[in-house]
């Protein structure tokens, strides 16, 4: 844990804003350092790999076409991946920790 | 990691859980819900606080009840879930009652004269206040208390007032907040909009395709005999519950639509403000009006069912539609013979029922769950706790906010244990709120007690056991 959040913080010149739970809170700001930058101050993961990649990409580009995350059972079955292999690579799992460093807003209700 | 983080910074203490508090709405966040229903931020807290607190006591039978007809027999305590399990005293109905007592006493002349000796506090301040706060959002709400208390108090009607009395000083749960807001934005408390439920569906009929060899009609907004309110999670978290209303209803022939106004059954409004409750249950009277049907079928989803049965229902009555929760049609269709159930389908496992609070404790939907159990599993048990005794998941009330997640996952015991008990390895808890809370604690739950339990909702095994014809 390298960060205190919640807190704005500047990632290769940009702005971001991290909420309470540690989600971004200026989508828009988001590119693959911030991705990174999320992974490694939030997540405390400290290498992204090509698996950790595919799944961002996959979220970020589902989030940017549809407004929300996947839900769960799409993402397996369109990445490949268990969900027991997501947590290996997101502790926190699909929502709190993939989304989170795919940079969508943090999931409201029943989640 | 925020979990790790959430555990690491905010240990569980036994005794002392003040460490809890819920994160807070900010300006932006109240400013929009204010705007919804029309409440302007009171200016003076603690003034505010004091004067709605004696107008809510004034006025409110059952506040007044909690402040007057107490005798700290303590017969709440051993019934409270947030009591037993955390140990804090003003984590209790009777501690957060003698809170609001003692505001209430100091306004009395006893009070003003003898002050702590006669309970009361003659002067608050905002420290004061905050304390109230914290341990107002650490209670479920489940009502398990109201069951007990000799006088018939119900602490959680003190509860969800003085919640609403803090929101009008601007104290209001973030996680509460920020899911009404969703649902006041776009209909649901997951933000989906009708580009993202479309093809949801679409995901979910061709796996009922597959698995059932049948294509389910599923209509979206468009006019029907029934409107189909799921809940907005079972379009993300659970799918195996919502192909179990979608495959049910075409099989028991239901013409039913999916409205993606309210693609929603829950109402946090209950635990935040009755206002909230009221203009959110009114977005389902609107969408059932609009689509011209006849009856609205609620999802599995427990606090919704309680606000639906006591506001939404009355409401569409007035208009002529019925409403019913989606038990009720599995019930009446296996009474009628008109589905097939094959529990064998469920497997050997042995499953056990744990009522979610708002069915069993004035919901009046106890029987009905427990009769489909007995047609989609080959063996199941009732716990010992059951019904108006069943325990809450944990999560009720708001507490699925994740700085929270330490103190929920000792709430989560209680029901754990039981099922540990009862022999069972699979919970079948039919609400969504149920569902979100065990996805976060019982990874841990099951690591604590080296066990395997898993869980799901009860439209899960009516999906599964059901026969088709063609199928």
């Amino acid at each position: 844990m390298v960060v205190n959040y919640p807190g704005e913080f500047e990632v290769n010149g940009k702005k971001i804003v991290i909420d309470e739970d540690g989600f971004l809170q200026n989508p828009e700001a988001w590119d693959e350092k911030v991705a990174e930058w999320i992974a490694i101050n939030i997540e405390g993961i400290a290498q992204l790999t090509e698996r950790h990649w595919k799944l961002i990409r996959y979220l970020r580009k589902y989030w940017e076409t549809y407004g929300v995350c996947p839900p769960i059972k799409i993402l397996l079955k369109e990445t490949g991946e268990t969900l027991e292999s997501i947590y290996e690579l997101f502790p926190d799992g699909p929502a709190h920790g993939a989304c989170k460093v795919a940079g969508a807003p943090k999931p409201t209700g029943c989640v | 990691m925020s979990y790790e983080r959430v555990f690491k910074e905010r240990p569980f203490r036994y005794g002392d859980v003040s460490n809890f508090s819920h994160y807070t709405a900010d300006e932006t966040l109240l400013n929009s819900l204010n705007e919804k229903v029309g409440i302007k931020k009171a200016e003076d807290k603690v003034q505010h606080f004091k004067k709605r607190l004696i107008e809510e006591y004034n006025n409110n039978w059952n506040v007044k009840m909690a402040i007057d007809v107490c005798v700290h027999c303590g017969a709440c305590l051993e019934a409270c879930p947030t009591y037993i399990t955390s140990g804090d005293i003003l984590n209790s109905p009777l501690g957060r009652a003698e809170m609001i007592r003692a505001v209430i006493k100091g306004t009395k002349p006893s009070g003003k004269i003898f002050g702590k000796v006669a309970g009361a506090v003659k002067e608050i301040d905002e420290s004061y206040i905050k304390k109230v706060y914290t341990y107002y959002w650490l209670c479920l709400l489940c009502r398990r208390c109201a069951y007990v208390c000799p006088f018939g108090v119900d602490q959680t009607d003190v509860t969800r007032t003085v919640r609403s009395i803090l929101y009008e000083i601007g104290m209001a749960s973030r996680f509460t907040s920020l899911t009404i807001d969703a649902h006041w934005k776009s209909g649901n408390n997951m933000n989906l909009n009708k580009k993202a439920i479309v093809p949801i569906i679409d995901f979910v009929k061709n796996e009922i395709k597959e698995e059932k060899g049948v294509d389910v009609k599923v209509k979206i907004d468009e006019k029907a005999d029934a409107l189909l309110l799921p809940s907005s999670a079972d379009l993300y978290m659970n799918l195996e519950t919502l192909k179990g209303y979608l495959l049910f209803l075409n099989v028991y022939g239901v013409d039913f639509t999916i409205s993606t106004e309210v693609t929603e059954t829950a109402n946090f409004g209950l635990f935040l403000h009755p206002k909230h409750m009221q203009g959110l249950a009114q977005k389902y009277v609107n969408a059932a009006t609009k689509l011209g049907v006849k009856l609205v079928i609620a999802g599995e989803c427990g606090h919704a069912w309680r606000v639906h049965k006591n506001y939404t229902m009355p409401e569409l009555e007035k208009k002529g539609i019925k409403l019913v929760h989606i038990h009720h049609l599995v019930y009446r269709a296996i009474k009628e013979g008109k589905i097939k159930l094959d529990p064998s389908k469920n497997g050997e496992t042995v499953y056990t029922y744990q009522d979610p609070c708002q069915y069993a404790r004035g919901g009046d939907l106890t029987e009905e769950p427990r009769f489909i159990m007995s047609h989609v599993t080959k063996k199941w048990v009732d716990p010992e706790h059951r019904k108006e005794y069943t325990w809450c998941c944990g999560g009720q009330g708001g507490n699925l906010a994740d700085e929270v997640v330490p103190l929920a996952t000792q709430y989560a015991r209680l029901w754990y244990e039981e099922a540990l008990k009862s022999g069972a390895s699979w919970v079948i808890r039919p609400c969504s709120i149920c569902k979100a809370q065990l996805s976060h604690v019982v990874p841990y739950l099951n690591k604590m007690y080296k066990k395997e339990i898993k869980y799901s909702g009860l439209m899960d095994l009516v999906y599964r056991a059901l026969v088709v014809n063609d199928g």
